[in-house]
């Protein structure tokens, strides 16, 4: 799988930014949730609903190694809003856990669909979501 | 000055398909791509689209329940024309798939109405349309897609967008779906299994004021995408009016580079005719042929060697005569096609390209025997018919084209070629080998030059490091080609001989 150290602190100061300084469990759940639409609402029309629940749903079972907790989270097929689960599960934890747990399912996201279509296309796409935290790679011209 | 509407042709950046399509793709065309699944649709119209889209001609793809866009972007970034760098800028991808599940017809035509009036795209591809339809009918099961298609048509039209649907059609649809009326251009990829050997071709079965060359062209997929080659028409040759027939002129004759073939022959080979090298394995047809392109590179005319049997470097080096050095100089291209499953088409695009690269004058096929094992086996029924298009192409260009066919000896009946081809070429050379006074000897004959005369001597010839070189007639024996030897009798042999400096009949 792709791995992209990089993509980790730049969902850090995205999370911090959005649920603010020293913020609880529950606003850092809300911002986790937050991220997580626009990702796939940036990435629907690109690859689908089915293609943005796949990429959840392996998302969420790869963290599962890290945060067990997350096993109820993850939905049963492509049905089902896990960002719900998500949300719910991190407004349960500590806040310092749930900001781990929630950068690492969006890093985790974001590896998995480039084990798909690419780190070139994925860093294009976490460029268009959110230009000021992700720089894109420019990719070489078909010769 | 004209009252026509000009029609703007793009080109389709399809290397061959422009020639196909008839000039390119007419602006504003709504054409339908067809055929199985893996027949390469969604690869044409990616690789068509990637070549037109620009920012100033921004492209719009719609996935709806066919392969998964996750996977299809996946598969088709390894093409060297998916432009990353274009994805969401010149184009957008837009999936589908919620639409034509829960919407039906009309909420898929709405959501491509809202997203081409936002785009204002001049490329719009479905894809595939089929799965809109399926997905429709699952819906309300009593469709209305005659009405569909024709508001989605009449839209198409109005947003002055070319457009492709991609389906997964079959061929009896043709004559009853609605949507093969409405369209502009058919485009249809099959893809025909023949023993363990798979064929793609394609047919451009309509396109609306253009003409289309007609028939199946094979196309291949490489990490470039598709390359179509199109099927060879000949053009009728008519002499021009008020000029002079061409068969009245006499064309002038080149040098095979070895004397003594060159007065059998009456000068030379023809320039812009065919001639068969035809003998049996390890007579020296490779030999003679490779004298030949050496022949024409030491008088400063390049040449094109297609070979089947072994690799161009081992090819070089172990022709007799080398040719290394030319083909390193560029004088000499030489050809070696995938083997197993070409085209005749594909061979005389390789052959082609490869003339007018080098300016070649001189062309040799060697072998016949190999070319045809090369062939796709669907191909290989047509042999003879693809052969005489190909060397009346090549011919037609104006090279002259010597090809080898390797010939079974055999001592019951005289045959000058395998195949039949021997009617398709203008002159024939038979060599064979011949026991004589208790030595294997080789010896050659001018069986036929068309329009011209030629030695009928049967000469000895010997093979050398430096090439053939061409020796006595073999006298007093008959039955030499046949290889069923008698000597001529005193009596007999002298009212037959003829006199070597008769003059050649016109």
């Amino acid at each position: 799988m792709t791995t992209s150290k990089s993509w980790e602190p730049a969902f850090e100061r995205l999370l911090a930014r959005q649920a603010g300084t020293g913020a609880d469990a529950t606003a850092v759940a809300a911002a986790a949730r937050r991220l997580c639409e626009d990702f796939a609402q940036h990435l629907s029309p690109l690859i689908g609903d089915g293609g943005v629940a796949a990429i959840c749903g392996r998302s969420l079972q790869l963290a599962e190694r890290r945060f067990p907790g997350f096993a109820p989270a993850r939905p049963s097929g492509q049905h089902g809003d896990p960002f719900t689960h998500v949300q719910h599960f991190l407004e349960h934890q500590d806040p310092v856990i749930a900001i781990s747990a929630a950068v690492t399912v969006l890093v985790l996201a974001s590896e998995v669909l480039a084990s798909f279509i690419g780190e070139t296309l994925t860093r294009l796409l976490l460029h268009e979501t959110w230009p000021d935290h992700f720089d894109r790679i420019t990719p070489e011209p078909p010769t | 000055m004209t009252d026509k509407v000009p029609i703007r042709r793009l080109s389709t950046g399809v290397p061959g398909l422009d020639a196909v399509l008839g000039g390119g793709l007419p602006e504003f065309s709504f054409n339908i791509v067809a055929g199985a699944p893996g027949a390469g649709k969604t690869t044409l119209v990616q690789q068509i689209m990637f070549t037109l889209a620009r920012p100033d001609r921004r492209a719009l793809f719609f996935t709806v329940l066919g392969e998964p866009p996750l996977k299809m972007l996946r598969y088709q970034q390894q093409f060297e024309f998916f432009n990353i760098a274009e994805v969401n800028a010149s184009v957008r991808f837009v999936n589908l798939a919620k639409e034509a599940l829960e919407g039906g017809l009309d909420e898929v035509l709405r959501r491509i109405v809202q997203e081409v009036e936002a785009a204002s795209p001049a490329i719009v591809i479905v894809d595939s349309f089929r799965s809109v339809i399926e997905a429709a009918k699952r819906q309300n099961g009593g469709v209305d897609l005659q009405h569909f298609i024709q508001d989605l048509g009449m839209r198409l039209t109005e947003w002055q967008a070319t457009t492709f649907l991609v389906g997964e059609f079959q061929l009896t649809e043709t004559e009853d779906h609605p949507v093969f009326t409405v369209a502009d251009g058919l485009v249809w990829l099959h893809q025909s299994l023949d023993r363990n050997s798979m064929v793609r071709k394609m047919q451009i079965m309509k396109m609306r004021g253009q003409a289309p060359i007609p028939g199946l062209h094979t196309f291949r997929i490489t990490d470039s995408g598709i390359q179509v080659f199109p099927r060879l028409i000949l053009a009728p040759q008519t002499p021009p009016v008020g000029g002079e027939a061409k068969t009245t002129r006499r064309p002038p004759r080149l040098s095979l580079g070895v004397p003594g073939l060159d007065e059998m022959l009456g000068g030379g080979i023809p320039a812009g005719q065919s001639v068969l090298v035809a003998g049996p394995s390890g007579s020296g047809k490779t030999v003679l042929a490779t004298q030949f392109i050496r022949e024409g590179v030491r008088r400063g005319e390049p040449g094109v060697i297609a070979i089947f049997e072994k690799r161009p470097d081992e090819y070089a080096q172990t022709s007799a005569i080398g040719l290394e050095q030319a083909v390193r100089d560029g004088q000499v291209g030489i050809i070696h096609t995938r083997p197993l499953d070409l085209s005749i088409d594909e061979t005389q695009h390789e052959l082609t390209t490869a003339i007018e690269r080098l300016k070649a004058r001189r062309v040799v096929i060697d072998s016949l025997s190999g070319f045809e094992l090369a062939l796709a086996p669907t191909f290989r029924e047509d042999f003879r018919e693809s052969l005489y298009r190909l060397v009346a192409a090549l011919t037609g260009m104006g090279v002259t084209v010597m090809m080898t066919a390797e010939l079974e000896d055999t001592y019951t009946h005289l045959r000058f070629s395998p195949h039949g081809t021997a009617f398709l070429t203008d002159a024939i050379i038979l060599q064979r080998y011949l026991v004589l006074e208790g030595q294997l000897q080789r010896v050659m004959a001018v069986v036929k030059v068309r329009a011209s005369a030629h030695s009928k001597d049967v000469r000895l010839f010997e093979i050398s490091a430096d090439g053939i070189t061409v020796g006595e007639r073999v006298g007093d024996y008959e039955g030499l080609l046949t290889g069923s030897l008698h000597v001529i009798s005193h009596e007999r042999q002298r009212p037959r001989r003829r006199p070597r400096s008769r003059r050649p009949k016109s």
